[in-house]
């Protein structure tokens, strides 16, 4: 039973509360209004020129819709069975090769490997895809609105940041000392 | 997960001072974090001075204000979400002051009946130890019943982080509407010491990079736990 009056996300327990929460609750739509409107008001107070083509007296009520779209309903869900990380070794006109680590078990080592269609991407992936792309592989249920269950499969590149010149610098140093090590060995 | 969840979502919360005005997908887009595809099927709720809020498709959710940053999905794999925000903050904003880490976990599911849920909700928070009041909670009739609304636990010993805990809420869904859903949310917290919060944030996706898988097994691992009371009670 939900307690219909319970006062939660109000403007007041989320201003109490943002401060320390890394909790993922979206405020309200109600409660970023009264931020835009707080702020506003307190331009046309202070007469910052950011707002000095609205009219004073101006309804803030007015200004925003009525009927607030519900952020939270049920949408289709993907339920997955298994999930692996990969990295690309090699690309050939239709398929590309791939090792591959088993994501769901943990696993930290590639111990599998796998061809893969290259139609099985998305466009945005297949014109970056090359050699030594990471990827994630997923298998599982696709539920659609309808309530249709498909097994489904999808594969989507992985976007991580550049590496850096002094991170590169730094490998390379951390290499070379290993490379050293093993040589003395 | 032994029950598939009817809806499922993982949420990134960052507490730090952002500026929210730049967060605009055409600004991610430029930054190479989100594609053109991403940008074309953009929608912006509200970007003024203090609150960003818009949507990419049916994948990203994204709302910043001035000490939060949130960033949301519902479409695995889920790890796409955490290259988005380390992405952003490890390569366009890294000096941005970030002191702590949210992710977090939301699944929604049915346990096939209310009365099941229930049992479920009685066997998380018993009836009996509110002495007298237990009946009242109870009620006369069926269709007045009361019960558990809510309930948190917080787990602080932890030994993969300095600061921190890991905490999960369970409650009767919202979204499932015959009473037989059941939502957990599992908050997996992190935060750096201040003498840390200089290298804005870095340390902070460090983390971010390093835990987000193994939170997110944790999580699941801990919803399983109360997806197996249907079979225990």
């Amino acid at each position: 039973m939900i307690g219909q009056t319970a006062a939660i996300g109000t403007y007041f327990d989320k201003k109490a509360s943002d401060l320390t929460d890394t909790i993922g609750d979206f405020v309200s739509h109600g409660y970023l209004y009264q931020e835009i409107a707080d702020d506003f008001s307190a331009r046309q107070k202070h007469g910052s020129n950011l707002v000095d083509t609205i009219s004073e007296g101006a309804d803030i009520k007015g200004i925003f819709p009525d009927k607030l779209p519900q952020p939270r309903e049920v949408r289709y869900s993907f339920s997955v069975l298994q999930e692996w990380e990969g990295y690309v070794v090699s690309i050939s006109n239709e398929t590309f090769t791939a090792r591959l680590a088993d994501v769901t078990k943990n696993c930290p080592i590639e111990d599998e490997e796998a061809d893969f269609p290259l139609d099985d991407l998305e466009d945005t992936d297949r014109s970056r895809i090359s050699p030594g792309s990471i990827f994630r592989w997923i298998i599982g249920y696709h539920r659609s609105p309808g309530g249709t269950k498909d097994r489904a499969s999808r594969i989507v590149l992985r976007n991580l940041p550049s590496w850096t010149k002094k991170e590169l610098e730094k490998n390379q140093r951390d290499a070379a000392e290993w490379a050293s090590k093993l040589n003395d060995e | 997960m032994r029950i598939e969840p009817e809806n499922n979502s993982v949420i990134i919360v960052l507490v730090g001072s952002f500026n929210a005005t730049i967060f605009h997908p055409a600004w991610f887009a430029a930054n190479n974090i989100l594609s053109k595809t991403d940008l074309e099927s953009s929608e912006v709720e509200i970007i003024l001075r203090g609150i960003a809020v818009f949507k990419v498709g049916d994948w990203l959710r994204i709302q910043v204000e001035p000490n939060r940053f949130i960033a949301e999905t519902s479409e695995p794999p889920f790890v796409r979400l955490s290259d988005l925000v380390f992405k952003t903050f490890r390569e366009a904003l890294i000096h941005t002051p970030i002191s702590k880490l949210g992710i977090n976990r939301h699944v929604h599911f049915s346990v096939g009946d209310e009365e099941t849920r229930n049992k479920i909700g009685k066997k998380l928070a018993p009836q009996e130890v509110w002495g007298e009041w237990a009946g009242c909670i109870a009620g006369k009739k069926h269709e007045k019943h009361g019960g558990m609304v809510s309930i948190v636990m917080q787990q602080v010993d932890t030994d993969d982080r300095e600061i921190g805990h890991i905490q999960a809420k369970v409650e009767p869904s919202p979204l499932i509407k015959n009473g037989s859903g059941i939502f957990v949310e599992v908050n997996d917290h992190y935060e750096i010491s201040k003498d840390d919060a200089w290298d804005g944030a870095i340390r902070i996706t460090d983390i971010l990079a390093k835990q987000f898988d193994d939170s997110i097994r944790r999580s699941e691992w801990i919803i399983d736990q109360i997806m197996a009371l249907k079979e225990k009670v």
